[in-house]
This record gives structure tokens, C-alpha cells and sequence, in this order.
């Protein structure tokens, strides 16, 4: 009896303290779970929105790249050995590495249309990638009328003008007059603005880049590449005319009158001068095709002139789903409408010296389109915009293709 | 009673206090730290809940500034707020319960020349930026950047 007492003695030893030991160990691994559960569903929610996050930076970075070659293509953030994903920016907390790809995944060139732009955004570690189709958009505006030369070359408009569409321009614009315009006027390139504060108040518009517009010769020379305006100087339809066009010359007085014939695939007349006086009338007739007129030689003196009452319009027949009458002119001189011309094609008068104007004085009517080296207007002439005439040699804008995609980019020409 | 067992009875009664007295130590520091553990638990997923609705808002308005697009979204150089309360619902003004304030500026690279309501050009980059403060105690708990551009994303 007394071994066993002795040893429940023993036994009794040090109880409380072991007790409280093992209390002490089972509450520590309690609260190291309550401390773990609570951290990681802290971190797990923040981790949850750095993925959000993520999303929409990599959204920022197409964009900005979207913004960025629109203003210039050669803006463009390419894939190089250096920065295989393109190049890295900074917005807000986060950033974004972005670069456009062209066919074959390669660094983009401005050729490649549609193109692909991926962008990796990363926010507090968190990466997500979004790959998007790119195409480029129809230039910036509606132009009723365009002055291409850059810098202090000036369109000038005095009188009562009325234009119904954008008035546009790379240079600068004088609106002496009181001049009526039915949309915006639009400034592009860093050097185009106002000549002098006008008097009448516009929507403007300031774009960061002007907008290119090729040559009369550089768009003969693409659609004819085995010579270009010489080659439409000897490779004509000016036979299809009544009366037929001899010598690449028109000359109408009084009430003489000429119909332009389109065929299948357009019809194509080339002519050295074009002079209309009196009430002569030119028609055009597209019932089977298109129109086109050329006028040339590239850069040397040539005459493109309606007097009077002349005018050069559809025939009631034509046909109104055919494209419209296109007038090219790379002579180097005026081109002059005057008096009551009317006048409905749409004129285009880019020849990359800025030798020569479009002027229209009195009260001629263009219905179409007048993309110039520089226009004056004088008297009260109204120009109406028709779609479907003239575009930039480069995209207006570039925008987002309807292919997006989470992860890596694709082929462009899959 | 013997002499040794008188010795062992006097140590046995001393070791009992000290016994006593660390292990009443550890049980209220054992019992301290679960205190401060609870209430740090509470605090941290009270403020992951608060972060959550707090994104969740801020998600929102992001897709409601996509979804207006790029040439319709107004500009605001200083942010525009509107409020809620702890659950994220919308509030007509600030009031005591307010919880969360909502504020966006969206600012254009360029504008269109004298417009009123100022328009961006068609050339702009608009950086649109999303924070959501605690109004209680001023601290900003989440911001959200994108930019928005013509026909973009």
C-alpha cells in the first residue's frame, strides 16, 4: 500500500505544468491554423483581383498600341532578340509589355494587314496575355475637300463657300469669307492650323500626323506597273468617246457636248488638256462600268478648265450602283472650274510639288470629292460630299479585328 | 513517518507552486495569443471582404466605361465619386453610411479644339483611372488603369 501511494506521489509530480504544456501546444497549432487561414484567404482574395487586374492592363497595352501606330505606323512596338515580347510601359501600378507581329510571328511591318498586337500585363507579379487581330481603318474624315501639301502651303477660301462634308488639310487654311461648312474641319500633321483666326466658328479637329496621300503617278503606277500614266497614254479606251478623243485633247465651245463611255472593269481615257466653254455639257454614261479619267503627263503643263455654263455630270441612265467618275490630274497647272460649272465626279489633283491649284470662281457645284495640292475658292461655290471617291495611302486609324484571344498570338494568315 | 519521507513530502509541496504558477503563465499567454489571433483573423477577413466588394466595384465601373466607349465616355480631369455602403450598394449621396467612394478621371492626350463638353480627338489615348478609398479612415484600398483608344478594346 505504501509502494503504491508513493508512487501516485511521484506520478502527481510536475501534472500542471505538463498539463499546461500540452494546452499550450494545442492552442499554438490552433492559432498557427486560424493565422494560416486568415492570411492565405487575404492573400488568395488579393491574388484574385492582381488576375483582374492583369486583364485590364494587358487591355491598356493593346490599346495604347492601337493608339500608337494609328498616329504613326512606324511607332509600332516590334519583337526584337533584345525584347523578344516587344517593349515595356508603365500605367498606374502596373505595366504592360506589347508588340505587334505579322505573318509568321515575326516583327510587323506595315504591309501585313491584318496584323496581331499581344500584350503581357503584370500587376504586384501577376501576368495574363491577350492577343488581339488589328486592321487598319478608312482614313480619318469625309473630306468634300483636301489640301495635301504640308507645312505653311495654304488653302485659301474667300467668298461665299459653302462645303457640305469635312474640309481637310496637312498645311494651313485662310477662310476669308463667309464660309459655310456642314462638318468639320480637320488639321492634320503638327505644322496644319489656321493661317489667320477665322471669323466664323468650326468644329476642328487636330490630328497628330498628316495624312498621306499618294500621287496621281504613284497610283497609275500601281494599277498599271508596266509604265503607269504612259502606259494609259497609249493603252486607252479615248476611242469609246462620242466623238471619239483625238490627240488626247478635248476642246468644247457652245453647246458642244461629249459623252464618256465606262465598259466592264472601267473604261480608262487618258488626256493632255481639258478645256469646256460656253454651255458644252460632258456626260458620263456607267451604265456597263466605270469611268476614269486621267490627265497628264506627271509635272507638266496641261489644262483642265470649265468655263461658263459647261458641265460634266452622270447621264439620267447611268448606272447608280457603278463606282462614281474619277478624274485624275497630275498636270502641273491649275485646274479651274468658273462661272455656273457643274461638275459631278470627284477631282483628284496630288502631284507632290504642289505646282498647281484647284480654283473655282464664280458659282460652280462639285458633287464628289476634291482631294488637291492646294485649293482656292472664290465666289460663292458649293461642294457636296459623295462617299466611295478617294483613300489615304495610309490607314486613318488602326482598330481591333473581332479576334481576341487569352494566351500567345496566332499566324496572322491562319 | 520516516525521515526521508518527511524530506520528500516538504520538497513536493514547494514544486507544486512553482508548478502551478508556470503553468498558469503559459495557459494565459496560451490563451493570450488566441485572443489577438482571433481578433487578427477578424480584422483580415474583414478587410479581405472589404478588398473584395471594394474590386468588385471597382471591376464594375471599369466595364461600364468599356461599355460606354472610347468616343462617349465623358472626360473628368478630376475625378467624379459616387458612393456605397459596406455591401456595395449605390448611394445617392455621401451619408454616415457610407463605406466605399468610387472615384474615375478619364483624361484624353488631345481634344477636339473648343469643345463643350470636351470631346477627345480622334488621335487621343484616354487613360481612364479607378481607385476606391475607405471613407472612414481616407486609405485608398484598390486602383485600376487601362486606356481606351479609337476602335480599340
Amino acid at each position: 500500500m505504501n509502494l503504491v501511494n508513493r508512487n501516485r506521489r511521484k506520478y502527481q509530480h510536475g501534472d500542471a505544468l505538463f498539463t499546461a504544456v500540452i494546452f499550450a501546444l494545442i492552442i499554438s497549432v490552433l492559432v498557427a491554423g486560424f493565422g494560416t487561414v486568415s492570411v492565405s484567404y487575404y492573400q488568395r482574395s488579393s491574388r484574385d483581383e492582381d488576375y483582374a487586374s492583369a486583364l485590364y492592363m494587358a487591355e491598356a497595352g493593346i490599346n495604347y498600341e492601337l493608339n500608337q501606330i494609328s498616329l504613326n505606323a512606324s511607332n509600332a512596338d516590334l519583337p526584337s532578340s533584345r525584347a523578344p515580347n516587344g517593349n515595356t510601359y508603365s500605367l498606374g501600378t502596373g505595366s504592360f509589355t506589347v508588340a505587334c507581329e505579322g505573318s509568321g510571328q515575326t516583327a510587323w511591318n506595315e504591309s501585313t494587314i491584318p496584323l496581331n498586337i499581344v500584350s503581357i500585363g503584370t500587376i504586384n507579379g501577376v501576368s495574363r496575355t491577350i492577343t488581339i487581330s488589328a486592321t487598319g481603318g478608312a482614313s480619318n474624315g469625309k473630306y468634300a475637300l483636301f489640301g495635301v501639301e504640308l507645312g505653311t502651303q495654304t488653302s485659301i477660301m474667300n467668298g461665299h463657300v459653302q462645303v457640305n462634308g469635312d474640309v481637310g488639310t496637312n498645311g494651313q487654311l485662310a477662310f476669308n469669307g463667309n464660309v459655310g461648312v456642314a462638318g468639320n474641319v480637320i488639321f492634320n500633321g503638327p505644322g496644319s492650323g489656321w493661317q489667320s483666326t477665322p471669323t466664323n466658328s468650326y468644329t476642328t479637329v487636330y490630328n497628330p500626323s498628316p495624312i498621306n496621300w499618294p500621287t496621281v503617278d504613284q497610283i497609275a503606277n500601281k494599277q498599271y506597273p508596266s509604265g503607269g500614266l504612259s502606259y494609259v497614254a497609249t493603252h486607252n479606251d479615248n476611242s469609246m468617246s462620242n466623238p471619239p478623243i483625238t490627240s488626247n485633247t478635248v476642246l468644247l465651245n457652245g453647246n458642244g457636248n461629249m459623252t464618256f463611255y465606262g465598259k466592264p472593269g472601267g473604261a480608262n481615257y487618258y488626256l493632255t488638256s481639258l478645256t469646256c466653254n460656253g454651255n458644252s455639257q460632258i456626260y458620263f454614261d456607267n451604265t456597263n462600268g466605270p469611268v476614269t479619267i486621267w490627265v497628264g503627263p506627271d509635272n507638266v503643263s496641261g489644262t483642265f478648265v470649265f468655263n461658263g455654263g459647261s458641265s460634266a455630270k452622270p447621264l439620267n441612265s447611268d448606272n447608280p450602283n457603278n463606282p462614281p467618275v474619277k478624274i485624275y490630274i497630275a498636270t502641273n497647272n491649275d485646274v479651274i472650274q468658273n462661272g455656273n460649272t457643274t461638275l459631278d465626279a470627284g477631282i483628284y489633283n496630288v502631284n507632290g510639288t504642289g505646282s498647281g491649284r484647284v480654283i473655282f470662281n464664280g458659282n460652280p457645284t462639285v458633287n464628289g470629292s476634291v482631294i488637291a495640292n492646294v485649293f482656292t475658292l472664290n465666289g460663292t461655290p458649293i461642294i457636296n460630299y459623295t462617299p466611295g471617291y478617294f483613300g489615304s495611302s495610309n490607314p486613318g486609324y488602326y482598330g481591333f479585328n473581332n479576334n481576341y484571344q487569352e494566351g500567345p498570338s496566332w499566324d496572322v494568315q491562319n | 513517518m520516516g525521515r526521508s519521507e518527511l524530506r520528500l513530502q516538504k520538497r513536493r509541496r514547494g514544486f507544486t507552486i512553482i508548478n502551478a504558477l508556470v503553468a498558469s503563465l503559459i495557459v494565459a499567454t496560451c490563451l493570450g495569443g488566441m485572443v489577438s489571433m482571433f481578433y487578427f483573423s477578424i480584422n483580415m477577413t474583414r478587410q479581405s471582404d472589404e478588398v473584395s466588394v471594394a474590386y468588385s466595384l471597382a471591376r464594375q465601373a471599369m466595364e461600364q466605361v468599356k461599355e460606354t466607349g472610347f468616343a462617349n465616355t465623358a472626360e473628368s480631369v478630376s475625378p467624379s465619386y459616387t458612393y456605397f455602403d459596406n455591401n456595395g450598394n449605390l448611394q445617392s449621396q455621401k451619408s454616415a453610411s457610407t463605406h466605399f467612394q468610387l472615384g474615375i478621371t478619364v483624361v484624353s492626350s488631345s481634344t477636339v479644339n473648343g469643345s463643350n463638353p470636351v470631346q477627345p480627338s480622334p488621335a487621343a489615348l484616354r487613360t481612364v483611372t479607378i481607385t476606391v478609398t475607405n471613407v472612414s479612415n481616407n486609405q485608398q484600398i484598390c486602383q485600376m488603369n487601362t486606356y481606351l483608344a479609337r476602335a480599340g478594346i
